[in-house]
């Protein structure tokens, strides 16, 4: 037996009471009908939905236009239009649930306007799509352009490393004082050209932005925090750029000044070689104690760090142009040292100086 | 806001729920400039930004016509918080999600607001909406004609019969029947 009919007027509330009730009886006692009608019922709700849209779809396009045209006369005219047209209108809608929101716009839009108007609109929106593009691929070009670094040797080269994710970076003034021309290498081997946010002379410290906004070193929050009260001969670690490879050292602070007294630095026994200059010093629960900043030429293991403090000063005077609360969050802490490092890698990097 | 703000909202809503084209322009106009903006705050193009509102607007028509709805905050808020979802969801399936939207979303979000709905359940009604058009697409003319002018664009049975040339509503209405179930089995298969 067919059923089809009583679903239907069942499903659109087309039954009497009486009726309801012993349809209801029925398809208890049918499990393969139950089903059916449940299916027709999945089916009804999607026919209702696309209702809905189709009218939701036709107020916008009303709501557009009356905004675009606010002369009254214009108003009324396009509303007899719309209405004229609504049948139309909710074709186009009830086709456009095949495609996506947007598209739907070229056509309805397309239904609405006189054939030439159409045609016009279209190859309209086609031009502004090209501009668009056009501009993106210009914003491209200059992007690859500013991110080649120069083929000739650099005039020096140290470590920096990540201040938050979005490009902004700290190392040593005295790594990129030899030149005018600033890169920052990331781990995948990508040159991006830097600004120079910040120079702090006294405290040997430069403050870097890669010159992309879009720009970002990872699309987790750096890994770090300060720990800005480091104690003796506590073990420490570090990730620097001696060379074109990432190299890693351990050693422990040997003592909580600097050479004479300096307040402002740790010394540290760490072996270290040039290009390690602003290079992160961490602590064991990966807190960022101080950047490698200079070693003793007599003694072999001593280098000296500055200050984390130091480095909070500088956060601070940067105000809210980079966005401090980065440091202020650990993902370290109680991982290994193999996986520490791995986390780290995407916020160290080599910078280069050119002439 | 005062209670008064909302009284006057779910009776523009209400008619709204009824299908009233003024009710409709009231809602668009008052959120328009408030939502958009919001979606912008949050990295979108401007027309990203509408197209964001014009899918929370049906939301919101659609949560209208649920019995027990009824809005216990301002209309702007609620708008806006559908909207926010939308568009973070929208960043997720793009993989442009970043935790900047995220906080500014957690900041702004009203709770009231984010009781009322499940974006889960809006993803499978999407999903449910795409199989649809696919099984219209894949019933063909005139099928899908046929049913689409019947449950979507609401046409009587007659008007069909003539548009479509049946000898009289009864054939034309043992057709439509035949599509129904054609569909049915493509949309569960």
């Amino acid at each position: 037996m067919e059923y089809i009919e009583h679903i239907e007027r069942y499903l659109l509330g087309e039954m009497s009471q009486d009726e309801r009730r012993t349809f209801e009886a029925l398809v208890d006692n049918n499990p393969s009908l139950h089903k059916e009608l449940t299916e027709y019922e999945q089916l009804f709700k999607q026919f209702e939905h696309a209702k809905n849209e189709a009218f939701v779809k036709q107020q916008i396009l009303i709501a557009r236009e009356q905004d675009s045209r606010t002369t009254q006369n214009i108003t009324t005219k396009l509303q007899k239009h719309v209405n004229k047209y609504w049948r139309t209108a909710a074709i186009a809608a009830s086709v456009a649930i095949l495609a996506s929101l947007t598209t739907f716009w070229i056509v309805d839009n397309a239904y609405m306007q006189q054939e030439d108007e159409r045609i016009l609109q279209l190859v309209n929106k086609e031009v502004r799509a090209i501009k668009k593009k056009q501009v993106r691929i210009q914003n491209d070009l200059a992007a690859v352009k500013t991110n080649v670094a120069p083929d000739y040797p650099s005039n020096g080269s140290g470590t920096a490393f990540a201040l938050d994710k979005r490009g902004y970076a700290i190392t040593n003034l005295h790594v990129i004082n030899g030149g005018k021309k600033v890169f920052i290498f990331t781990k995948d081997g990508k040159a991006h050209k830097c600004d120079i946010v910040l120079k702090n002379e006294e405290n040997d410290i430069a403050v870097l932005k890669i010159n992309d906004s879009n720009f970002q070193f990872s699309n987790k929050a750096v890994p770090y925090q300060l720990n800005k009260d480091a104690s003796l001969a506590a073990s420490i670690f570090t990730l620097g750029y001696p060379k074109n490879e990432v190299v890693y050292n351990e050693g422990y602070i040997s003592s909580l000044n600097g050479k004479d007294g300096d307040s402002s630095k740790y010394q540290l026994e760490l072996p270290s070689s040039p290009g390690v200059s602003g290079a992160p010093v961490l602590d064991i629960r990966g807190n960022l104690i101080g950047i490698v900043n200079s070693k003793e030429s007599q003694s072999k293991g001593i280098t000296y760090a500055i200050k984390s403090n130091i480095v909070q000063q500088i956060l601070d005077s940067l105000g809210d142009t980079c966005n401090p609360i980065e440091l202020k969050q650990n993902a370290l802490a109680g991982k290994n040292r193999t996986d520490q490092i791995k986390a780290l890698e995407d916020f160290v990097f080599v910078v280069k100086v050119y002439k | 806001m005062n209670k008064n703000t909302f009284i006057k909202d779910n009776i523009v809503l209400r008619s709204l729920a009824d299908g009233d084209q003024q009710a409709f322009q009231q809602v668009y106009k008052a959120c328009y400039e408030i939502v958009t903006r919001s979606i912008q705050n949050m990295s979108a193009s401007k027309n990203e930004a509408e197209d964001i509102y014009h899918a929370s607007l049906l939301v919101l028509y659609e949560k209208t016509k649920e019995a027990d709805f009824i809005l216990e905050c301002k209309l702007s808020t609620y708008v806006i918080a559908v909207a926010r979802k939308k568009w973070l969801k929208q960043l997720e399936k793009e993989k442009r999600l970043t935790q900047k939207e995220q906080d500014y979303a957690e900041l702004h979000s009203h709770e009231i607001a984010n009781s009322y709905f499940d974006i889960n359940s809006l993803q499978k009604q999407e999903g449910q909406r795409v199989q649809l058009a696919k099984a219209l697409e894949k019933l063909g003319s005139p099928c899908n004609k046929i049913l689409m002018a019947f449950y979507i664009e609401g046409k009587k049975m007659s008007e069909i019969a003539q548009e479509f040339n049946y000898t009289n509503d009864h054939n034309a209405k043992t057709q439509k029947h035949k599509c129904l179930k054609r569909l049915k089995k493509i949309f569960f298969d």
